[in-house]
């Protein structure tokens, strides 16, 4: 006897586009095994068997939009699936309301096999957890082994079933998006022949924090140009003298930014969970993003307005060569309440930093060149330097924005007013 | 033909919990009993009736006892008829409360015999006749039954738990076979209503799931009140004669044989899996008759469920009825399942024997590390007031967790203590805990924070030598 097996009612979803087929004609499954995964706006979701069998056809592709009642396969019934076997759901599954039709009255033939009692845990080392917690956390499908228990000895607290089901969610979030990373799917073998290359495990978290701050931040890039010529002719007095022996651009930059952050407090917050409040830092600590062959990762730089750049040209070196040597520790790369992204070695102009949440801004620089600018009525040659400063409009505004990146441009413009330090 | 959501078959403790919970739920619930009264086998002829009797025990225990102590009593006059009215209404009372929930919560209790038809469909043979219903899910929860020994013969001097508690008359000489707990329960009640009571144990010791130490505990106290006490020995024949049964025992080098006015046979109960037309449902059937279920009490045949004791050991009425609760959850669609991970026991026996979790000889056997915390009542306030003196309080504690992950108690009222070692395995607790719950003062429940003190090495109630506990 052969089945229909349709698309049930999805509540309050009417389309949904079928995303995978996890089965083809021919081949045998059983009852809750997802035939195909249906995706909304709204959310994605497996259609698992109703019953088990034999697939007769298939009757969906992936790209189909489907809706409740659309055919998505035919099952024959497979000799063990003809005995008069009840169809109710499995496990914790809700029941069907009504009985189903009757069974035949002649013995069952080959019902499923008597349930086997699980092998027992020793008693003194199961999760520590009493009745109430253990059975919250079945409900939510939690395998408590999974849980570390805030209480004292480790005991597992309602809550922290809660964080870490939320701590879950949070990390789905991520893969949802990153599930299908790069859109829909294209088969690009057809059109030539392809090979690939496995991210690192830098580049493969890199990529879903960008993606989460790309997609949770509103992005506005303020673009300027700052005019350096003195700031470069100041630092080519310094190179190589005691002292300076690392000074670099990212380092006079730095020491400007934590200046400008200091009139600046709130380019120096971040939003608070709830997102009702700013929670404003009382102390400027600096990341700087640094290259390696593995990816990019942002050592910090602590309490940047109380260092000169002489010391502070130092501390970079230092960090970003660790950074390179892969010893940075986790320690290195947090607390930092703002970004510095230099680009400058490369070349290239305006570019449009992500923002580093939960920190509210980023600062981009580029390669300075040489550009003809009018001052006064004259056509002078100066090297102008480009920054890009991106940040999160819910906590900055257009006009900060802007002023922000003029005191910028206006410090690193009067070099004299920066902190060079003694050498 | 009528269609409901939950058939439950089976009117105890097991049945009427899943019944009552299912319909709490919202489903539309049948329980068919075969009996008129709802309460099976432990509201009607065990746990209820059975603690009637012993706490009768006690009383007349306790005033001859007291007799040396300067409480004098008459000795008592036993009016077999007055207590067996008294121990009837009880039943009846709290029967005739279960059939007043199942109508507040409009659960159609069906007086008959339950079969299965197929898998969605029941007959049940009433007083009128046979009626058949169809059912989305159904609850087995048919209980069990005093297994018979064959070598015993069809005589009415022969009884089982349930025509002991008949109470028909007390014999002059009792001889109970099997040392568990059903069996030294009702010594109690014999041996206090009169009865020379004479109990035969097959294993080489009463108690046989406890440890060893604590059978001894019992014993301690036990000792003289019985005839005797067999252990490791065998009836191997019975028969029926003009002045008794003359029964034939066989122990480890003697064999011998004694006559007895009455023979009680407590040597285990047999699941009621028969005549419930299983096949027809095509839910299996395990060893000995038990029905397996799963985690969530499901059998093989994931619409019908087990529960109590169909379902095999421990056959206990508070698992019977957790189990009952649980069933109910998953057949509404609650993503239950059995949780609990101790199932205490206690015999109601004089002293009270009471154990939960592990005992020594199964954390040995495991392999499993553990620390002993023993505290003996003779150091206990109250038991020395009390003069039962007799109990011991101990605790064993995962050596690597710290855990409690067994007890056991023996003396009066241990069946209540045991509950505080279940809550403290169930919520993972360690002697530290237990030790540091200040306990009331002076109470039989101090001996489980002792006993934990003597893990600690802290106890100031025993001296165990200085310098320990720092
Ligand atoms: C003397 C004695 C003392 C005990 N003391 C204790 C104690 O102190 N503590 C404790 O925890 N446990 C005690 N027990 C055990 C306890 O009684 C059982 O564990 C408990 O009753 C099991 O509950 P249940 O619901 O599984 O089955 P039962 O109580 O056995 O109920 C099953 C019911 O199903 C009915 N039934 C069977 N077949 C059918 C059918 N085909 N159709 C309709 N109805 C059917 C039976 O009539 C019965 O009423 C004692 C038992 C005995 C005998």
């Amino acid at each position: 006897m052969s089945r229909e097996v349709q698309v049930p009612d999805m509540g309050d979803v009417e389309e949904a586009e079928v995303i995978e087929v996890f089965v083809q004609a021919g081949q045998s499954v059983s009852a809750n095994e997802p035939l195909i995964t249906l995706e909304s706006d709204k959310a994605a979701m497996d259609l698992p068997s109703p019953f088990g069998g034999m697939v007769e056809a298939v009757h969906v592709k992936v790209g189909d939009m489907v809706s409740e009642g659309s055919l998505v396969a035919t099952l024959t019934d497979r000799p063990e699936d003809s005995a008069p076997k009840p169809e109710e759901p499995e496990a914790e599954s809700p029941p069907s309301p009504d009985p189903v039709a009757e069974a035949p009255s002649e013995p069952a033939v080959s019902p499923a096999p008597p349930p086997v009692a699980p092998e027992p845990r020793r008693l003194g080392a199961l999760p520590h957890a009493g009745p109430a917690v253990r059975r919250f956390a079945r409900e939510l499908g939690v395998d408590l082994e999974q849980v570390s228990g805030s209480g004292r000895k480790g005991r597992i607290t309602r809550e922290d079933v809660q964080l870490y089901v939320k701590a879950i969610l949070t990390r789905q979030q991520e893969p949802v998006a990153a599930a299908r990373p790069s859109g829909p799917p294209v088969d690009a073998e057809r059109f030539g022949p392809t090979r690939t290359e496995p991210l690192t495990r830098i580049q493969r978290r890199s990529g879903t924090n960008l993606q989460r701050n790309w997609q949770l931040a509103p992005h506005v890039s303020q673009h300027h140009k700052a005019d350096i010529t003195e700031l470069d002719r100041c630092q080519r007095e310094l190179r190589g003298q005691k002292g300076f022996e690392s000074l670099t651009v990212t380092a006079c930059v730095l020491q400007a930014c934590a200046q400008v952050l200091g009139q600046f407090p709130r380019v120096n917050a971040s939003l608070s969970e709830d997102g009702r409040e700013l929670v404003v830092r009382e102390y400027i600590h600096i990341g700087f993003a640094a290259n390696t062959d593995e990816g990019l990762v942002v050592p910090v730089i602590r309490d940047a307005d109380q260092k000169s750049i002489s010391v502070l040209a130092g501390e970079i070196a230092a960090l970003a060569e660790r950074a390179r040597t892969q010893q940075l520790t986790a320690e290195d790369m947090q607390g930092g309440g703002f970004t510095l992204s230099n680009l400058g070695g490369i070349g290239g102009g305006h570019f449009t930093p992500v923002i580093n949440l939960p920190q509210v801004a980023v600062l981009g620089i580029s390669r300075a060149v040489r550009e003809p600018v009018c001052i006064e009525d004259r056509v002078e040659s100066r090297l102008m330097m480009p920054l890009s400063l991106s940040y999160d409009h819910r906590v900055i505004d257009g006009v900060e924005g802007a002023q922000f990146v003029m005191a910028l441009a206006s410090l690193l413009e009067n070099p004299d007013q920066l902190d060079w330090g003694e050498g | 033909m009528k269609t409901i959501d939950l058939v439950v078959i089976g009117g105890g403790p097991g049945g009427y919990s899943a019944a009552f919970r299912a319909s709490d739920l919202g489903m539309k619930v049948m329980l068919v009993e075969r009996f008129s009264r709802l309460g099976g086998v432990c509201l009607n002829v065990g746990c209820i009736p059975s603690k009637t009797l012993l706490h009768a025990a006690g009383l007349i225990e306790d005033a001859a006892e007291w007799r040396d102590r300067g409480v004098v009593f008459d000795p008592p006059k036993i009016d077999l008829d007055a207590l067996r009215a008294w121990k009837e209404q009880g039943v009846s009372q709290l029967a005739d409360g279960l059939g007043a929930l199942a109508k507040r919560r409009e659960v159609e209790v069906v007086t008959g015999r339950g079969e299965f038809v197929s898998a969605h469909t029941l007959a049940v043979e009433t007083e009128e006749g046979r009626e058949e219903v169809r059912f989305g899910q159904a609850v087995i929860a048919t209980g069990s039954r005093p297994i018979k020994l064959g070598l015993f013969p069809d005589d009415a001097r022969i009884l089982d738990s349930t025509s002991a508690l008949d109470l028909a008359e007390i014999p002059e000489r009792l001889l109970v076979v099997g040392g568990g707990v059903l069996g030294l329960e009702l010594a109690t009640v014999f041996r206090a209503l009169g009865s020379q009571v004479t109990v035969v144990e097959a294993l080489d010791q009463v108690m046989g799931e406890a440890d060893k130490d604590v059978a001894r505990a019992y014993l301690k106290r036990n000792t003289g009140r019985f005839v005797a006490v067999h252990t490791g020995t065998q009836v191997q024949n019975a028969e029926a004669k003009d002045d008794g049964i003359a029964v034939q025992f066989e122990g480890a080098d003697r064999q011998w044989e004694e006559s007895f006015d009455s023979v009680l046979v407590a040597v285990g109960r047999a699941a009621n899996s028969e005549s419930l037309g299983l096949e027809n449902a095509g839910v299996a059937v395990g060893e000995s008759g038990t029905i397996p279920a799963n985690h969530q009490q499901r059998t093989n045949i994931p619409h019908i469920f087990a529960i109590g004791d169909v379902t095999g050991a421990p056959m206990l009425a508070h698992r019977a009825s957790y189990q009952g609760r649980l069933a109910a959850e998953v057949a509404a669609g609650m993503k239950s399942a059995y949780e609990a991970r101790v199932i205490p026991s206690v015999a109601y026996t004089d002293p009270e024997v009471a154990w939960v979790g592990l005992t020594e000889r199964e954390a040995k056997a495991q392999g499993i590390a553990y620390e002993r915390g023993t505290f003996p009542w003779a150091a206990s306030g109250r038991a020395v007031g009390t003069a039962r003196v007799e109990g011991m309080t101990k605790l064993l504690f995962d050596s690597e967790t710290k855990r409690l992950i067994g007890a056991a108690v023996v003396g009066v009222h241990a069946g209540e203590l045991i509950a505080e070692a279940a809550l403290a395995i169930e919520t993972g607790c360690e002697a530290e805990d237990i030790a540091g719950t200040i306990h009331p003062h002076p109470t039989f429940s101090e001996t489980l924070a002792q006993a934990s003190e003597v893990v600690e090495g802290t106890v100031t109630e025993l001296f165990l030598g200085r310098g320990r506990g720092q």
